[in-house]
């Protein structure tokens, strides 16, 4: 059993790949929890030993196929599965427990510029953490008046649903949606001191009046229960079911696609919280007579942070 | 009598662990191999205080603490770097560890067996000869792909070795 997340952060570390805030994070890890510490050197010591079989040659094995991409991705795929099946719940519990909690800083538990992963899945609320999931949506690069905020990639909203969506009438929201497993953070939560906060930058290509939309982030933190329990399928009974929730600011989608608008929430995590639910969404506010446009509207720059609440704002 | 030849195969036989305890405390292996140059230095220079009744690996690694110590005050805003808490929790940890260090060493072959050919082709790619780059750029990869078909495989690994040690009652694992 293992902590996919621990093991994540262990592996960049080994890696070289870690920024500085994941060392940081790594090194608070190992000093808020002992097992994470025997995890680290044994993880080192095997990454030792694979170098030194490998400079021997005694790595090769002749029946070793080539590898393509394209028989690399039944293997992640395969790979993924095996591991989803011991979802850390085992070790999100190692953390617990522990509570020293030294953070300093904020944390940035990850930035999303939609430069390499594909597309989110168009499939509504997700079902499992860690992949953005909702309406339909398509990575571009610039369009004819909105560069990307980042590097070369934005995401575009192109609908407000989703093949198989189960509702009445079209909806005039397009959102996409990441579910983050926060037991890893479990002995921080316990402590009520400290929060996340959610930032996304929204931008559109130029439309004319009556056309409005309204962008905002929210943020639901839930219980493991709530999440097995089938409750993300049915969403909109989520925020009765929520431990804490945040739409945040809103703001009316501006007419300049120079800029680009950012929108913030910040959520107080109450301690039974092990799971957030965060949503980026644009809203058309027109008069229900106006037919419903997306495809030229972009999200670009989110980014969560982990940190004391008095830090947070 | 401690001659010159006696440091040296001392220091032959063991800097490998001398290594591996260095690469636990400086992720850095170019950092962690310049230290590794300090500390052979500075142990050839300690050798007459060198006690030949005691064991030599935990002298010396003990000597390669303060070395990791005195460099990493000097490279203290540099990044990945540990803490001096984490630092001291490291060495502590790699102590506790070392008894059952060959014993993993051998449940690692048996486990190696266990692996797919593709996932040892992936161990050859990261770990292998040659420039990892370079092969993964010539077989169409991105090293985002090498890195994360590692983890996955040094997960498994480190599950197997451990199931391993159980097996053969290791009673602390």
């Amino acid at each position: 059993m293992s902590d996919p997340r621990l093991n994540s952060l262990i592996s960049r570390v080994i890696d070289q790949t870690a920024t500085r805030e994941e060392t940081e994070l790594l090194d608070e890890l190992l000093n808020l929890n002992p097992e994470a510490l025997t995890r680290y050197v044994q993880a080192v010591e095997l990454h030792f030993n694979l170098e030194s079989l490998g400079s021997a040659g005694s790595l090769e094995s002749p029946q070793s196929p080539v590898l393509t991409p394209q028989n690399w991705k039944r293997w992640i795929s395969t790979t993924s599965m095996a591991a989803g099946i011991c979802v850390g719940l085992f070790a999100a519990s190692l953390l617990q427990g522990y509570v020293q909690p030294r953070l300093q800083k904020n944390w940035v538990l990850f930035t999303e510029n939609f430069e390499s992963d594909p597309a989110p899945i168009a499939s509504g609320v997700p079902q499992e953490p860690d992949h953005w999931s909702g309406d339909e949506t398509r990575r571009t690069g610039s369009g004819p008046r909105v560069s990307p905020l980042n590097g070369h990639s934005m995401l575009q909203l192109v609908s407000a649903d989703y093949q198989g969506k189960n509702a009445a009438a079209p909806s005039r929201t397009s959102s996409i949606w990441k579910l983050i497993d926060l037991r890893p953070y479990k002995s921080l939560c316990a402590t009520g001191n400290f929060g996340v906060q959610l930032s996304a930058h929204f931008n559109a290509e130029p439309f004319e009046a009556p056309l409005q939309y309204m962008a905002y982030v929210s943020i639901h933190a839930l219980d493991s229960e709530t999440v097995r329990n089938g409750t993300l399928q049915d969403w909109k009974k989520l925020d009765s079911k929520a431990l804490a929730l945040n739409r945040g600011n809103r703001a009316v989608l501006d007419r300049d696609p120079r800029t680009w608008q950012r929108l913030n929430a910040s959520l107080a995590l109450p301690s039974p919280t092990d799971f957030l639910l965060l949503e980026i969404a644009l809203k058309q506010t027109t008069p229900p007579d106006v037919p419903i446009q997306f495809g030229t509207q972009s999200i670009d720059g989110i980014r969560l942070i982990l940190g004391r609440n008095s830090r947070l704002d | 009598m401690k001659t010159t030849a006696d440091f040296v195969r001392l220091w032959t036989r063991h800097q490998t662990e001398v290594a591996r305890y260095l690469a636990t405390l400086v992720p850095n292996p170019h950092s962690a191999a310049e230290i590794l140059q300090q500390v052979s230095v500075g142990l050839w220079e300690k050798w007459a205080d060198y006690d030949p009744d005691r064991p030599f690996v935990p002298w010396a690694i003990r000597f390669a603490y303060f070395e990791v110590l005195k460099w990493r005050q000097k490279q203290a805003r540099e990044r990945l770097i540990f803490s001096d808490q984490t630092l001291e929790n490291l060495h502590a940890a790699f102590e506790n560890e070392t008894p059952l260090q060959e014993a993993r060493r051998a449940a690692l072959e048996g486990c190696l067996k266990k692996l797919t050919p593709q996932e040892h082709r992936w161990l050859e790619r990261r770990y292998g000869r040659g420039s990892l780059r370079s092969n993964a750029q010539e077989e169409g990869f991105s090293m985002n792909q090498v890195y994360y078909a590692m983890e996955q495989i040094r997960s498994r690994l480190l599950q197997c070795i451990q199931l391993c040690l159980k097996k053969e009652g290791w009673s602390d694992v």
